[in-house]
């Protein structure tokens, strides 16, 4: 947990961008900070993530990896995007193998177009800001914080950034985010707060995906009609997006516990691919509280 | 801290800006050391000096590949801002290390000179003492401490000058002096031994300063 406490940001001898802020995140939550142009939003992200010092009051807390995705991505480096995001998980721990490897999947999931080999100087806006969420998941992280993601993404990717934010919450993990649109900031967040002038409001709750974790998740019962018995069942169906923890439930059954929001896509994925549907069921309690399950 | 010298030296070497000191520093070593017949010890001044600026200008480059926002995203990735200038400061170190082996065996190929070990001991740490030091002035003429390219230059130039040339202060100036003694390489190497830990002390300390002051205007 991280928290600031009458936290004041001033440049110069310019006017003070923060003033008296006090916030504190939350495992679990995600947080959405809303605001005008100029009123702080960015210079409060950056001082969450310990990339600038406060002018007075007090930044503690560890709240283990962090993600950072600022407002503008640099897009003049002539590295590649999976070179680039490679040093970047091999600078967070990972081996050059791993890194390679989560690389190559961030990347496939945010559907980056002009291919992953391609100079980021040389990507649209979109495609970089998806290569600057890529560099934020490297490793999953505890507090992902993010300065207007939507910003350039396509529809598309919007909906991958949300599950992105969800998982996360669903994880324990805190999300933070900014965003002038008060619509996407109550859609996707838990609390959202309000900062003008560089005062930050109390937080309302948000009507977002991960308001609470039981009520954002969905059972649904597969049924196979082709099972190896030597093959674990549910292995396949844990690498799809959204899905949480599976289980056995009977001879060629197997039970999934998946984000509500993602729900619909894995069932239209499952029948594609020739499975059968058994049962459904939204809004089950979470993982933890059931015996038999491997969670992802 | 591999991982982020990998980067750093990766983002200096794609983005070129380690050329143009490069060849600038090619080039003064040719005007002012090819065709000597005087002792090895009596370039060796020129080469060095041709260093300190070079080195600054290097330091300078490596540090600025780096956007601030590109910085910020990789100070979080690394979790010490501290370790991202380590890195920057040993790539600095890479490339300057390739311009003091330029710079010790140019003078002697292409003039005619008595060589001795000796003298190109000596020589070697008069080169590493100016490297030091040029790393040292890059850092605080960089981006992380003057925000403005045209002042970063100005500064830059003015450090270098007057590292050179004010008297009293070590230890580019005494050593540079030193060399043109007339004193064997043998009398030398205690002295010169003294100014290339002096040098190491003035790169730690400039490096502590410049993340002093980066970390303040941040």
């Amino acid at each position: 947990m991280l928290s600031l406490e009458a936290v004041s940001k001033r440049y110069g001898r310019g006017r003070p961008v923060l003033i008296d802020i006090d916030f504190r995140t939350r495992p679990g939550a995600v947080q959405a900070v809303t605001g005008g142009n100029g009123s702080g939003k960015s210079t409060l992200l950056r001082v969450l993530a310990g990339v600038s010092r406060p002018s007075s009051g007090t930044r503690s807390g560890d709240p283990g990896v962090i993600g950072y995705v600022p407002d503008r991505f640099p897009a003049n480096t002539r590295l590649s995007a999976r070179s680039y995001l490679a040093h970047m998980g091999r600078i967070k721990g990972l081996s050059t193998q791993q890194a390679a490897a989560r690389a190559t999947d961030l990347l496939t999931r945010l559907d980056l177009v002009g291919g992953c080999y391609t100079p980021i100087r040389d990507l649209s806006k979109g495609n970089a800001q998806k290569v600057a969420v890529a560099q934020a998941l490297m490793v999953r992280p505890r507090l992902l914080i993010l300065d207007e993601p939507w910003s350039g993404l396509d529809a598309s990717a919007h909906g991958v950034l949300a599950s992105i934010i969800e998982e996360l919450a669903s994880g324990n993990g805190t999300v933070v985010f900014t965003d002038h649109r008060e619509a996407v900031t109550g859609a996707v967040a838990t609390e959202v707060y309000r900062i003008e002038s560089g005062r930050l409001s109390g937080s309302s709750p948000g009507a977002g995906v991960a308001a609470g974790r039981s009520a954002g998740l969905s059972e649904v019962v597969l049924r196979t009609p082709f099972h190896d018995p030597a093959l674990p069942l549910g292995e396949e169906l844990s690498g799809w997006d959204g899905v949480q923890a599976t289980s056995a439930a009977g001879p060629g059954r197997v039970r999934v516990l998946v984000l509500r929001s993602l729900c619909d896509r894995l069932l239209l994925t499952a029948l594609q691919r020739g499975w059968s549907v058994d049962g459904l069921r939204h809004d089950v309690s979470v993982p933890s509280q059931v015996s038999g399950w491997n969670a992802r | 801290m591999t991982a982020l010298y990998r980067y750093s030296l990766a983002t200096t070497l794609h983005s070129q800006r380690y050329v143009a000191p490069m060849v600038f520093f090619l080039g003064l070593l040719a005007v002012l050391t090819s065709g000597d017949s005087g002792p090895l010890l009596g370039v060796y001044p020129a080469a060095a000096g041709a260093l300190l600026a070079c080195a600054t200008w290097v330091a300078a480059s490596v540090v600025n590949v780096q956007e601030p926002v590109g910085r910020a995203v990789l100070v979080v990735n690394a979790r010490r801002s501290r370790d991202v200038l380590i890195a920057d400061i040993a790539v600095s170190a890479t490339l300057c290390s390739g311009m003091t082996v330029v710079g010790l065996f140019y003078p002697i190929l292409t003039g005619s000179h008595v060589v001795t070990w000796q003298a190109v001991g000596i020589g070697a740490l008069a080169e590493l003492t100016c490297a030091c030091v040029g790393i040292g002035l890059g850092l605080l003429c960089s981006r992380l401490v003057i925000g403005r390219p045209g002042y970063s230059v100005v500064v830059g130039l003015g450090l270098v000058l007057a590292v050179v040339l004010a008297k009293p202060l070590p230890p580019v100036y005494p050593m540079l002096f030193a060399l043109n003694s007339g004193r064997t390489p043998t009398e030398l190497f205690l002295p010169f031994l003294g100014y290339t830990a002096t040098g190491l002390c003035v790169l730690a300390a400039t490096a502590a300063a410049a993340q002093y002051l980066a970390t303040r205007t941040d």
